[in-house]
């Protein structure tokens, strides 16, 4: 009897749990990457992945597909951490411990032909720029992120953030200069030796 | 366009985000003013360095341990659906017993039945479900954690 109730409001069906079973294997490890950056280390990048596909799938009959499914899940994202944060009732500053490798990450450089040089520069300038992003607010943050490591255009993160392009515009400028200020304070040796080589 | 208003625009024109008549004015001003030309720079190099940062790979073992997470999650969902649904009928059920019990009682001793103030919270729960669901039809935000709240921070800035 209890059963009988129950049909009428079950998630979504045996074929679009496979479907969204896929969709998840398929884009987990760039969500991953996505949320190591949002939250600055491997503990709360895998609760916020988790979270957030969570929640996707709960809402997956309104998935469009005619949005791609990373940019929902970003968008579901975008919501998760910020929720995440506003919980945590401030801002944290991503502690030394936890910031860069933590040995439960491993590293792929993207850019194989970089030289040594440079990759080794981005090493070093991995953990002084992820403290920078920590210590944005989280729409800054994913605005950034979305923009520079995503390479996604501003009409997408408009999509994604639910806002104005100009919004988005305004995020990225901002939120980059902030980057640039934090790092010329906090880092300005490898920074400088970064924007010489250029 | 003065300095200002191009340094404002210079993240857009080197991310390709100006309309063609922007892009030239912005190009323009760069040709002639050094400051302008210096920030650019900066913020070129500055994108360049975010654009090469390494990705963060999870574990060997994430994937499965994820997906067997979120799938576990998504097959309780209907025992989570059920136990709502059960506790309404329970609500429903407790309610029904009530009032036939305040009427029998009434009836014998015309007296009042503390247990009765089970009513009003029972069907608070359900409202909340209700109000929840309804939000969700109405597209208000339904991914957010806030839900009973739309939110306002976006757009403001
Ligand atoms: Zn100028």
């Amino acid at each position: 009897m209890l059963f009988a109730i129950s049909k009428d409001n079950t998630g979504p069906r045996v074929d679009q749990s496979a479907l969204f079973e896929g969709l998840m294997r398929k884009s987990h490890r760039q969500a991953y990457s996505l949320a190591y950056r949002l939250t600055g280390n491997a503990v709360e990048a895998e609760d916020l992945v988790q979270e957030s596909f969570v929640r996707a799938f709960r809402f997956f009959a309104k998935y469009d597909p005619s949005m791609p499914f990373s940019s929902w899940l970003y968008r579901i994202m975008t919501n998760a951490h910020i929720d995440s944060v506003r919980r945590k009732g401030k801002l944290r500053t991503m502690s030394l411990e936890q910031g860069g490798t933590d040995g439960n990450t491993t590293w792929e450089v993207p850019d194989l032909e970089s030289s040594p040089d440079r990759q080794m520069l981005h090493e070093s300038l991995d953990e002084p720029v992820q403290k920078a992003l920590s210590s944005m607010t989280p729409e800054f943050r994913m605005a950034v992120l979305l923009a520079d490591v995503e390479g996604m255009a501003y009409e997408e993160i408009a999509e994604v953030m639910r806002t104005s392009v100009g919004t988005v515009r305004s995020r990225i400028h901002r939120g980059r200069k902030q980057i640039r200020k934090h790092l010329m304070k906090n880092a300005p040796q490898t920074y400088r030796s970064y924007t010489d080589e250029l | 366009m003065n300095c200002k208003s191009v340094q404002t625009y210079l993240s857009a024109y080197l991310d390709g985000e100006l309309c063609g008549q922007e892009s030239l004015q912005v190009r323009d001003h760069l040709m002639r003013c050094g400051e302008c030309q210096s920030e650019e720079h900066q913020l070129r190099t500055l994108k360049q360095m975010l654009r090469g940062l390494p990705t963060y790979s999870p574990n060997a073992e994430f994937e499965n341990r994820l997906v067997a997470s979120v799938m576990g999650k998504a097959t309780g969902r209907p025992a989570l659906r059920l136990h709502l649904n059960f506790r309404w009928q329970v609500a429903t059920g407790m309610v029904a017993a009530g009032i036939l019990i305040a009427l029998a009682v009434t009836k014998l001793t015309e007296r009042s039945v503390p247990g009765a103030n089970a009513l009003p919270v029972a069907t608070r729960d359900s409202t909340f479900e209700f109000s929840r669901d309804q939000l969700f039809m109405a597209g208000n935000d339904p991914l957010s954690g806030n839900r009973f709240v739309v939110p306002t921070s976006y757009g403001k800035d």
